[in-house]
Formats: structure tokens, sequence, C-alpha cells
């Protein structure tokens, strides 16, 4: 390893940076037990895997888009 | 949209020109960090947390490193990863019934032999459909919510038999306190006022096989005297987009027309609100193949099109392109999967005589099958449970594992001849699917996080129906 030259860069991105913290982006909600809304008709490729509420049958039938 | 990634161990570091992420394998977090923080972790990756530190100590200006070290412990980027347990067994909570192995049109690039899945064309009767749905019932144990999928060929040819099944499994839900959710995956092409009143009545999901524009359309999907079928399912889809305005359209991408938003635009034209579309899965020696090539210059096209996706959705005009969006929705929600679907662990498709196999895609393939409705065999099963993600040689140490889920088992087993062992260039692919996915959400983070909320959350799926209302926008 290059000593001198990781530390150097290490510092200049400090500097260049400013100190913000680490922010996580996602799954910051309260979970939420799998489910679809009651008007919610759910086609196909939505049933597969990952739905947006999430649907009740993630990870289940998955036959989805194919 | 140009996006750099870099694999640190378990973990990857997602770069544009404005944006740094660091994505934990373990639990699917994204996190926007620093520069700096990257750096560390490479550190730690490669000469350990103490070296790491040794190395940096002395340089360290008020305590910067020690506190990103903190802050890679509190978010557990320095863990070993839990280790995944799989089950024994699986309920059954969805069954794809093929109700007709037959079908009007005659695709270039038909999986299942023209419908007939290399028999002789037939439907399923309404004796092998009723007992089709007992075995779902009794093998689905205290599942409280079950799905069937009509399928085919085209399963509206067998539309009397559509329309008992879902009586018949709606009364029985019913008299076992459950609910089960009904979707059927069609041509397009037989759609008439009677059926679209149907499916309004039956709350049954549809999802459209289209693979573009005319010009695409026609040769892909033509009818069986090959006339082109473009322009019978643009005027008998206007009826069920009467009644359901936010349709889904599934499309074949193949070698011609490489260009996603040529497949996109066109069929948005028709009147989809919401497109998915795959790569085909090709027999031998199929002359309209990706290549290689072909799927890095896909890369491209998705990222030209992840720009106008979320420009459009910043605009409030959004419209649902579904590879990154189902990607997006992977990414709010945190989910870690470790298979790639429910086929054989949580689904069955029935053929016609009643054979069982692990999914639509593997139908008429004995090494595949899950015995008949009168003698089942779930054996296979077992074997599908411990071929999770974490224990596939090729998938183990991939960072976008629990994003992708090991890819199509059918997929899989057509290109590599194994069901657990993916195709590489479709690998590389979706990575680059997930890394633009995370760029994108993390802008929509940066910008409007109400919007991204309310896009995904619970019980307000607005997206999908194309809906930002201005006062609610921030």
């Amino acid at each position: 390893m290059n000593r001198h030259t990781d530390v150097v860069n290490f510092r200049r991105m400090r500097e260049r940076e400013g100190g913000d913290t680490t922010i996580r982006l996602n799954g910051t909600s309260e979970p939420q037990p799998p489910t679809c809304p009651d008007d919610y008709i759910c086609p196909w490729v939505d049933i597969c895997t990952i739905d947006f509420d999430p649907c009740a049958f993630i990870d289940i039938c998955g036959i989805d888009y194919h | 949209m140009t996006v750099e990634v870099t694999s640190i161990g378990d973990h990857v570091s997602i770069d544009d020109d404005a944006t740094h992420l660091l994505f934990n394998t373990a639990d699917s977090g994204l996190y926007r960090i620093e520069l700096i923080t990257r750096k560390l972790l490479v550190l730690i990756h490669d000469y350990g947390i103490e070296a790491a530190r040794s190395l940096i100590k002395e340089d360290d200006i008020e305590n910067v490193a020690e506190e990103k070290l903190s802050e890679l412990k509190e978010n557990k980027f320095l863990d070993p990863l839990p280790e995944f347990v799989p089950q024994e067994t699986s309920p059954i909570m969805f069954a794809s019934l093929n109700v007709s192995h037959d079908c009007n049109l005659n695709c270039r690039y038909c999986y299942g032999g023209g419908g007939t899945y290399a028999g002789d064309p037939c439907h399923m009767s309404t004796d092998v459909g009723e007992l089709a749905v007992d075995r779902l019932f009794e093998w689905c144990d205290d599942s409280e919510l079950l799905g069937i999928n009509f399928f085919g060929g085209e399963p509206l040819l067998n539309v009397k038999l559509i329309q008992h099944l879902v009586s018949y499994a709606t009364e029985r839900a019913h008299a076992e306190e459950k609910k089960v959710r009904f979707s059927m995956t069609s041509n397009g092409t037989l759609f008439t006022d009677e059926i679209v009143a149907f499916l309004k009545e039956s709350n049954i999901g549809v999802l459209v096989s289209m693979d573009g524009p005319k010009h695409v359309q026609d040769v892909n999907r033509p009818f069986r005297n090959g006339k082109g079928s473009y322009d019978v399912i643009a005027d008998r889809l206007q009826s069920l987009l009467a009644v359901r305005p936010h349709l889904t359209a599934r499309a074949t991408l193949t070698k011609d027309c490489m260009s996603l938003s040529t497949l996109v635009d066109g069929l948005r034209d028709v009147g989809f609100t919401y497109v998915h579309v795959e790569p085909l899965t090709p027999y031998e020696n199929c002359p309209f193949a990706l290549s290689e090539e072909d799927f890095e210059t896909l890369k491209d096209e998705y990222d030209k099109l992840g720009h106008i996706f979320l420009e459009n959705i910043l605009n409030g005009t959004p419209f649902g392109f579904s590879n990154i969006l189902r990607t997006l929705s992977a990414i709010y929600t945190s989910g870690v999967r470790h298979y790639p679907c429910g086929a054989g662990k949580n689904l069955m498709a029935v053929d016609p005589m009643g054979g069982i196999y692990i999914c639509h895609r593997f139908v008429g393939m004995e090494d595949f099958s899950m015995g008949t409705l009168n003698d089942p065999d779930f054996s296979i099963q077992k074997r599908l449970l411990q071929a999770h993600v974490d224990a596939r040689d090729e998938c183990r140490n991939c960072w976008a594992r629990h994003l992708c889920a090991g890819s199509c088992w059918y997929d899989n087993y057509v290109y590599s001849g194994a069901i657990d062992r993916p195709h590489s260039p479709r690998c590389s692919l979706f990575k680059h699917i997930a890394a633009l996915s995370m760029v994108i959400f993390s802008k929509l983070h940066e910008k409007d996080k109400a919007l991204l909320d309310k896009m995904f959350r619970k019980h307000e799926p607005s997206y999908r129906r194309g809906e930002f209302p201005e006062d609610e926008r921030t």
C-alpha cells in the first residue's frame, strides 16, 4: 500500500467534502405487513415479486413477467 | 446518466458526478456518504480495522476517521452477513392454470411451442380445473391469501372455464374464510365487451403480452395466418382501457429492436401506462436472440430511459417503466430476497391434463415436474429451497444478489443448463439497472422525498394511476 498517497487523499477528501454524516435513504419507514389495498387490482407483473405496497405475494408467486 | 460501480467486499459503492452512495448487501440499506467513508471502508476491507485505523491515525484531522468508522459500524457495514437458513417445505399459495394449450397467435419466439407445448391443441376440462383449485386450497396450509393466474396458450380461448373457476374458487374461499385473487396473461386479441365486463366484475388483473409499436408487434407476434396483430389488439384494448385505465404491457425485447424508448413509447401510444420489458429467452440458434454485446448496448438504453424516467417523475408526468420501478420499490422497502420467485416453492403450474410443474415456463419438462394433481411429488421443492441465492457459487459474493435473488430459474436453465447458474450478461445488466435505480432513488430522495414516499408507501400506489396531485407534492 502506498501509505503516503492514501493518507494525503484522505485529508484532501475531508477538506473538500465538508463533513456531512452518512444518511440512510431507504427502509426508514415502519415495516408494513404484506398486504394489498382492497381497491388495488394487481396485474401479473405485480404479483410476482416486489410490489409497491408491498404486495402480499412478495417472493412467493413470482411467475411475473415471463 | 453515467454510473460508476465499485465492489467493496460484500458491499458496493455507486457514484455518479454528484452522488456518492454505499449499499449494504446484508439489509439492502442505501446510504448517501462522503467519499471519505468509502475510502475508509476500502482500507478496512483490504487491511482490517486496526491496520486501517493505524494507517490514518496521525493524519486524521478532527477525529473524522473515527467518526466515519463509528458510522460504518452503526450501519452494520463491518458485521458478517447473517446466515440464511432455508425452510424444509413451503405451502403452495399460487396456481398458474394453463386453461388453454392453444393460441391464435404464432409468436416467433414462443417457448410454449405455439401455445400447445409440443402437444396437440387442447383445453383444460372443468374437472381438472376444479381439482386444481381444490388442491390449491388443500396445499396452502393456513395461508389466508391465495392467487390464481389464468395462462395458456391464450387463456381466453377457454373463457367459459375461467368464468366457472372464478366462481368456484371464490365460493370455496368464502367457505374457508380465505381470499383469492385472480389474474390473467393474455395476448389481447380476444377482448369483447362481455369479457371486459367479466374481468371488471371479477377484479381480474390483466397483463397483456405486447411487444411495442406496429412494426415490432406485427413481426414478433403475428396471427397464425401471418397477418399482423397490432391493429386488432390496439382496437380491442380500448374497451378494457375504458374500465381499467392503468393496464400493464409485458414486452419481449429481441435483437431487431434494441431501442427501449421505441418499445415503451409504442406501448404508451396504445394506452398502456405501465410497461415491463424483458430480453428474449432464446431457443437454440435463435437468430434474433441478444448477443453479449447487445446486453452491453442495453445498458446505454437503460441509462437514456432512466434519465427520462427521472425527469418525468420530477415534472409530474410519470410513466410506469416497470424494470426500474420494481428495483426502486425493492430499494424503498429495503427488500432482501433469497429466491428469484416462488416457482415450486409457493407456486405450481398446472397443465390441461392435470400435470404439475414448478412454474408455467417449465410446463412439459419432466425434470421440473411436481407430479400430477392426483399423484403429487414435491421432492423438487426441497432442492429449490436449498438453492437460495446465498448458497450459489456464482451468486454468493455478488452485491446485487438480494435484489436480483439469482435470476429466473428458466432463463438460467436455457442459458447454462442449470437452474441455479445465472447467465452472466443478464447478471451484468441487472447490476447496471440496480445501480442506476439507486442513483435515481437518491436523486428523488434529495429533491422530493415526500414524492418518493407517495410513490411507494403502503396503500397509496398512486404512481400506478399516474396521479400526483399538485397540492400534495412538495
